[in-house]
């Protein structure tokens, strides 16, 4: 219920972002489409999806049944900060990857991915991180350096 | 019998020890990939799509072939034994495969789970080889309006027919087209949606897309794992083999199976999940053992497999022969053959006959690896079971990272999947279908395309979609579903 009315806003404002956009493109016509028709059409589509979802969800006291699913939602706290730890996590891990590849290499690269984003499962300690990681910097760089012949410095 | 002879030829071209050789790795790959607890059949391909994109064209698609069911399979194995299904038409073949291992049989579930994909195979190869010359000859018929009107036939069905609200599955499929539109427009030259990242001219990247939404999102959203219990999980590999009597009496179920799957294979757009739960339903209703099912019954497990494979298989045809991918797995592998230059459409089995040929017969030299594979090793994927989650995420991640890395050493492709991953768990946790992402994504330029050419031709009347009657059956098929779909969703939230 809640989940479908932000759905439902999130595409009503994509949809409409791409309409803004594609129609700088040119929108031309059927005989003589340009290239922002097509971007255009799923534009439309996109929104009145969203509109859809908000119209076959009203009903009488959705006001309460949302506030109803946001309380539950906070109530799940364990569950909550699993999934927000996984997105810092594993998002910190891509980024240090891209850093590392770039001023350091591979063994860098694919020690510290590894080390950060063990991190998003609670159940990892420092010690077992860093043990994972350096086995599999081992094999990242057989059978990336080696195996496939992949253009990145070693370090 | 030109296509007997073609078959034969495919034989050849299968045989031949290096496409031999990855197909076997291939297949190796794929079930230890899919054996690991949390990893899907998408997930898995999508991760290991880069590692062919140096190889051979012919090597390269009899690769992901293996890999697909050397994970299909590898997932029955988490499905069967624990209750796990790491992918969604397993859901249904644990209803009756975790019995099975609880009364002492799961050797014997897994064995006819081999079986029913070689026994969906060796039918689905007949069906192939006849239904490929079928569509190729209507195909030459075949005008941009009637492409189109495939196309948009095969997105209407991937979206209503999956699980979920219709209306968030359209919203995908919609939001797939978009991202296909993101780079360099062919027709104009213009560039969309780049926002002046030169890294974007060249359009969406698809491994990266295809990690991100099915792989990364997957552990964003779900970082703890699920809790494997795996005691006394004890199978060797003599275990596996069903008595004969057994396969005597699972055959007419594998052939109910195979039978649905074939038929859901015809239907672009429909997915394997549907499939394999037809499949079930099917068996519920004409087993001889309908008591037993739910409780362990052998073809309770060999219908849905068996539907899943045949359906797999004969969705290569459209995919092949006419360039419309089935569903999400068909689009990934669509998109490996377009990165390798292959144009797939009515010309290519004459253009690439190795191509399509070695591919057909490779599902069948596929299978028998897999139960040469499988009977020796059954006891090393069952220690692998217990890989704990915490392990593998992070090795996952390595992997996803480097590469999507080595597609084109560019760490702008890196932030695609980390985008996409993001993305991904949104949708995830806002309920969304995210399978038709990638089904909009792949078919976007096309539909395009051959709408632009269709309004070309009538000089901007949409009537010639109505005045060519294979269009207008297939436009009118397309509408008349998703009409009945949305008024169902309609009165649904009426009554509540």
């Amino acid at each position: 219920m809640l989940k479908d009315f932000i759905a439902g806003g999130l595409l009503v404002i994509f949809g409409a972002l791409v309409i803004i956009i594609s129609s700088t493109y040119g929108l031309g016509t059927l005989a003589q489409m340009e290239s922002g028709s097509f971007p255009f059409a799923i534009g439309c589509l996109l929104a009145v999806c969203g509109l859809l979802l908000f119209l076959t969800n009203v009903q009488k006291g959705w006001w309460r049944i949302c506030r109803e699913d946001l309380r539950k939602w906070c109530y799940l706290r364990t569950k909550r900060n699993a999934i927000l730890r996984g997105i810092i996590c594993i998002s910190v891990a891509i980024i240090v990857f891209i850093l590392a590849l770039r001023y350091s290499g591979l063994i860098a690269a694919s020690f510290l991915v590894t080390f950060c984003s063990a991190f998003a499962n609670s159940k990892n300690t420092w010690r077992g991180a860093a043990m994972i990681a350096v086995i599999m910097t081992l094999i990242s760089v057989i059978i990336f350096h080696w195996g496939f012949n992949l253009n990145v410095p070693l370090y | 019998m030109q296509s007997i002879h073609d078959l034969f030829y495919g034989f050849g071209v299968a045989l031949e020890w290096h496409n031999l050789l990855w197909c076997f790795i291939g297949v190796l790959i794929g079930n230890i990939v899919g054996v690991l607890p949390g990893m899907g059949v998408l997930a898995t391909m999508s991760i290991l799509l880069p590692f062919t994109y140096t190889m051979q064209p012919v090597a390269a698609i009899l690769m992901l072939a293996g890999i697909f069911y050397g994970s299909q399979y590898g997932g029955a194995i988490g499905a069967i034994l624990l209750n796990l299904p790491s992918h969604p038409p397993h859901a249904i073949t644990c209803i009756d495969g975790f019995p099975m291992t609880q009364q002492g049989r799961g050797g014997k579930a897994l064995g006819i789970t081999m079986l029913s994909s070689f026994v969906a195979a060796s039918i689905g190869i007949i069906v192939m080889v006849f239904a490929s010359q079928f569509v190729v000859n209507l195909s030459t018929k075949f005008g941009p309006p009637e492409m189109f009107a495939i196309m948009f036939f095969g997105l209407i069905m991937g979206s209503t027919l999956s699980k979920g609200s219709v209306i968030k599955s359209i919203a995908m499929v919609a939001l797939g087209l978009f991202f296909g539109c993101v780079g360099t427009d062919v027709n104009s030259g213009d560039t969309r949606f780049t926002f002046g990242v030169i890294d974007l001219y060249d359009g969406v990247e698809l491994v990266a897309l295809a990690m991100g939404i099915f792989a990364l999102a997957d552990f964003m959203i779900n970082p703890q794992g699920t809790e494997v219990h795996s005691d006394n999980l004890k199978i060797r590999g003599k275990q596996l083999w069903p008595s004969w009597r057994e396969i005597r009496e699972t055959l007419p179920s594998m052939l109910r199976g195979t039978a649905v799957g074939t038929f859901f294979g015809m239907l672009p757009g429909t997915g394997t999940t549907i499939a394999s739960f037809t499949g079930y339903a099917v068996e519920r209703k004409f087993s001889k053992h309908r008591e037993l099912m739910g409780k362990g019954a052998i073809g309770g497990v060999a219908a849905p497999e068996c539907a899943t494979h045949a359906k797999t298989q004969v969705d290569f045809v459209p995919t092949m022969t006419l360039g419309i991918p089935g569903d999400a797995m068909m689009a990934l592998i669509l998109g490996a053959l377009i990165i390798q230059g292959i144009d797939p459409g009515p010309l290519l089995i004459n253009d690439h006959p190795d191509i399509f040929w070695g591919l057909v017969s490779s599902f069948w030299i596929g299978n028998v690896l897999l139960l040469a594979l499988n009977m020796p090793l059954i006891g090393i994927w069952i220690n692998m079971l217990r890989v704990p989650y915490r392990i593998l995420m992070p090795c996952a991640i390595l992997f996803i990272t480097i590469g999507v890395y080595s597609t084109q050493n560019n760490p702008f492709q890196v932030i695609e999947v980390l985008f996409f991953g993001i993305l991904g768990t949104l949708f995830l946790l806002l309920d969304f279908p995210i399978a038709p992402v990638l089904l909009g994504f792949i078919l976007g330029p096309m539909i395009e395309e051959n709408f632009r050419r269709t309004m070309l031709l009538s000089n901007g009347h949409l009537g010639i979609f109505i005045s060519h009657p294979i269009s207008l059956s297939f436009i009118g098929a397309a509408l008349l579903i998703l009409i009945i779909m949305l008024l169902h969703k309609i009165k649904f939230s009426l009554r509540k």
